[in-house]
């Protein structure tokens, strides 16, 4: 089992009667390259991208340009991790977004000051986790709609904070503690990759995150194992949340103004990268190290673009189309028996 | 092959994904040549009127020819060849009989804006709230307030709602100059008077219009780029969000002006009106481009951008031309003693539509089109020589300028330091 795959596990009894090339080594090979790019399509999808940028833009591969892209893959990486995590569970959070856009407001010059607008930040994190987490256990709305209200609500949140006043500029001591380098590694890399890794052996080496999965693949058999299924959700919530402030943090420091787009996208752009890494809404599957890959194929997706100065309606094409068919081959190639 | 086979299925299954990817990608690729990104391209003219026979063709791809005073005093305007520009250019000498819309005050008025998205937006409507109180002629109690919130469903349901609820006027930032055309025409055949404040609609049937030709605006930066270094060299576009007419309407000109200047070379990109955008763009395009010569900016929140992605990278910042000029840029710009052009977009132009909506509801003659730049003061195009004119050092970055009233007013509406 490959680290962060705990789901291959469970797998569901299949309907469909196996093949010829499910026989034998041959078909133990096929099934094990059909895995691979079922579970890391997005690196796949990466590498022809590598390629395609060898021949048509090798500005790319420059150190400027590499080192903006993963700083751009680290920042969203991190929500990613949260979203993996939710997703695991079988739910999603909208709010990211939201969360990303009041933290830097609250770390912006002339405001509470960087420490107490982390603080409060981080609270405002967790109430939402808790929230989010309440709304889809015992009242039982839908997280897709739980958390879009919650991202609305914020908003309104952050324009009340700032009266309108929607940009300034970032503390300072943010600005160069994110710009910082830890040797070959930006400061939002190093972060990302410690979370990144953090969570995927928090989800494959302990308990409570190997019963996290079980309760994702099936929540009613979890609930009657005497899973905790509903606190693992509030607790992916709440975690995903901090995870969103944590990466509104690096965002803010890394550009050093805050303005009322920041951050936007996010929510769209974290879930997409999470189900290139081989999550699913199902539940009960994901990687975090596919969901790294998702990360850095979309930074990498917009690097390349401007790079080749491709209008705004192409960009959004190429987009879509890279996804779109990186999902759907991940989806066509899942080996039978998994979902 | 056994048409009912696996490998059958899945090769039909990936069809269709395979079909749609080449189909929407060549759809892109044929249409990403036909507008912005040539110099001069306009919008087809309007059919609904025929063009002045007074406007002489140019040579100029995308110009008609020099006629009324541009945004620099004294100097003649290029008339473009797009839609907007053309509409201007056959109604501003059109005087309106408004005597059918007198009414009463208090007046009932619904104000259908952009909305405090940014310090454009903000300003824009303290300012058209602060001059309608101080007329003391309309009831501001039952205002109705409409903003744009990135939809402009809510503004055609905005004025739908002012249709149904009869109100005396109707003062409309228009978004989408196609999208609110049908709908300003509906409220203008129920009798309502709609003055368009700066931005319009794709018809001549709305009753006033004060604004600046975005046109005009980009056309004006994009010269002073051009002529400043030389006629020749690199230039990175950063323009607003992609579809929005003022967005579309600037590049227009803007373009008109570049394909003056053969030698110049553009790489173009949409920063989304955004500085934290502004960054990212300009960080890559600073890794693909060696040499910059010149800035062009939609919106200098995005210059403040362009300049921090500069800075990183120990780049020299090249000439910056643009429009709607931020109390921002301007404090960096005095900081780092930057050359630049700047093109007034003044949100406060917001009180001179109040001024004419009141005459259009006391009954009194009103020019069809008023160009901001021959009605309010101290809107003229201006670089670092006036700089501390404008840079308000007690007010914050979103600040747009030029002012109305006291900084106090500012202040109190959220634009402090």
């Amino acid at each position: 089992m490959t680290l962060g795959n705990a789901g291959a596990q469970h797998r569901r009894f299949s309907r469909r009667k196996p093949t010829r090339r499910d026989d034998g080594e041959s078909g133990a090979k096929v099934l094990w390259v059909r895995r691979l790019v079922a579970n890391y399509g997005a690196l796949v999808m990466l590498t022809a991208l590598v390629v395609i940028a060898a021949f048509v833009a090798p500005r790319f591969f420059a150190e400027d340009a590499l080192s903006n892209t993963g700083r751009m893959a680290a920042i969203l990486g991190v929500v990613v991790v949260g979203q993996v995590l939710l997703l695991l569970v079988r739910c999603v959070d909208l709010s990211v977004a939201a969360i990303i856009g009041l933290t830097a407001a609250l770390v912006a010059e002339g405001g509470l000051g960087l420490g107490p607008g982390i603080l409060i930040a981080a609270a405002i994190a967790v109430s939402v986790g808790l929230t989010n987490g309440w709304l889809v256990t015992r009242r039982h709305v839908p997280a897709f709609i739980a958390t879009f209200g919650m991202w609305v609500m914020l908003e309104g949140a952050r324009f009340a904070y700032t009266k309108g006043g929607i940009s300034g500029r970032v503390d300072a001591s943010l600005i160069d503690l994110v710009r910082h380098q830890l040797g070959p590694l930006s400061v939002p890399v190093a972060i990302w990759v410690v979370v990144t890794a953090a969570a995927a052996l928090f989800i494959a080496r302990t308990v409570t995150g190997r019963r996290m999965v079980i309760a994702g693949s099936n929540e009613e058999m979890g609930r009657l194992s005497g899973l905790l299924v509903d606190r693992y959700k509030i607790g992916a919530f709440v975690v995903c949340s901090l995870l969103a402030v944590l990466s509104g943090l690096l965002l803010a420091g890394s550009v050093g103004y805050v303005d009322r787009l920041l951050g936007r996208n996010s929510e769209l752009d974290s879930i997409t990268a999470a189900l290139l890494g081989g999550a699913l809404f199902t539940g009960g599957e994901g990687s975090f190290l596919g969901g790294a890959i998702g990360s850095l194929l979309l930074a990498s997706l917009f690097t390349l673009i401007v790079l080749l100065a491709w209008p705004a309606e192409l960009q959004l094409v190429a987009k879509g189309c890279v996804l779109v068919t990186a999902l759907a081959t991940q989806s066509l190639l899942r080996p039978a028996g998994t979902r | 092959m056994n048409s009912s086979s696996p490998k059958h299925r899945r090769l039909r299954g990936r069809f269709p994904i395979v079909l749609l990817s080449s189909i929407s990608l060549a759809a892109a690729a044929c249409g990403s040549g036909s507008t912005a990104s040539t110099p001069g391209t306009a919008v087809a003219p309007s059919t609904a009127v025929a063009p002045s026979t007074a406007v002489a063709p140019s040579t100029t791809p995308g110009v008609v020819a020099s006629a009324a005073p541009s945004s620099t005093a004294g100097a003649t305007r290029p008339v473009m060849t797009d839609e907007y520009s053309q509409q201007v250019e056959r109604l501003k000498d059109v005087v309106v009989d408004t005597s059918a819309f007198k009414a009463d005050p208090p007046w009932t008025v619904a104000t259908i804006t952009e909305g405090p998205i940014n310090g454009w937006g903000t300003i824009f409507d303290l300012t058209m709230n602060t001059r309608m109180t101080e007329t003391g002629k309309f009831n501001m109690a039952k205002q109705l307030y409409v903003p744009w919130d990135y939809d402009v469903a809510n503004m055609q349901k905005g004025i739908e709602d002012a249709i149904a609820q009869k109100v005396d006027a109707i003062l409309l930032t228009s978004m989408s100059r196609s999208g609110l055309a049908a709908s300003v025409e509906r409220a203008t055949n129920a009798g309502i008077p709609v003055i368009q404040c700066m931005a319009g609609v794709s018809t001549d049937k709305y009753t006033a219009e004060v604004s600046a030709p975005p046109p005009i605006m980009g056309y004006d930066a994009a010269k002073a780029i051009a002529e400043k270094i030389g006629g020749k060299g690199t230039v990175v576009m950063l323009h607003g969000i992609a579809g929005i007419d003022a967005a579309e309407l600037g590049s227009v000109g803007a373009h008109a002006a570049f394909a003056e200047y053969p030698g110049i070379r553009l790489v173009e990109q949409n920063a989304n009106w955004s500085t934290v955008d502004a960054v990212n763009v300009m960080r890559t395009i600073l890794v693909q481009e060696p040499k910059i010569d010149g800035l062009y900016v939609g919106g200098f929140e995005m210059a403040v951008g362009a300049i921090q992605a500069f800075q990183e990278v120990g780049r020299d910042i090249p000439f910056i031309g643009g429009s709607s000029i931020t109390n921002g840029f301007l404090r960096v710009a005095k900081d780092l003693n930057l050359d630049f052009f700047a093109v007034h977009f003044p949100p406060a132009g917001s009180a001179t539509c109040v001024d004419t909506m009141v005459a259009v509801l006391e009954g009194r003659p009103v020019q069809k089109y008023q160009d901001v730049w021959n009605v309010m003061d101290d809107v003229q195009p201006f670089g670092p020589e006036k700089l501390d004119d404008y840079l308000k050092p007690n007010l914050n970055d979103d600040y747009v300028g030029p002012a109305m009233y006291p900084d106090q007013v500012y202040i109190d509406a959220g634009f402090g330091q």
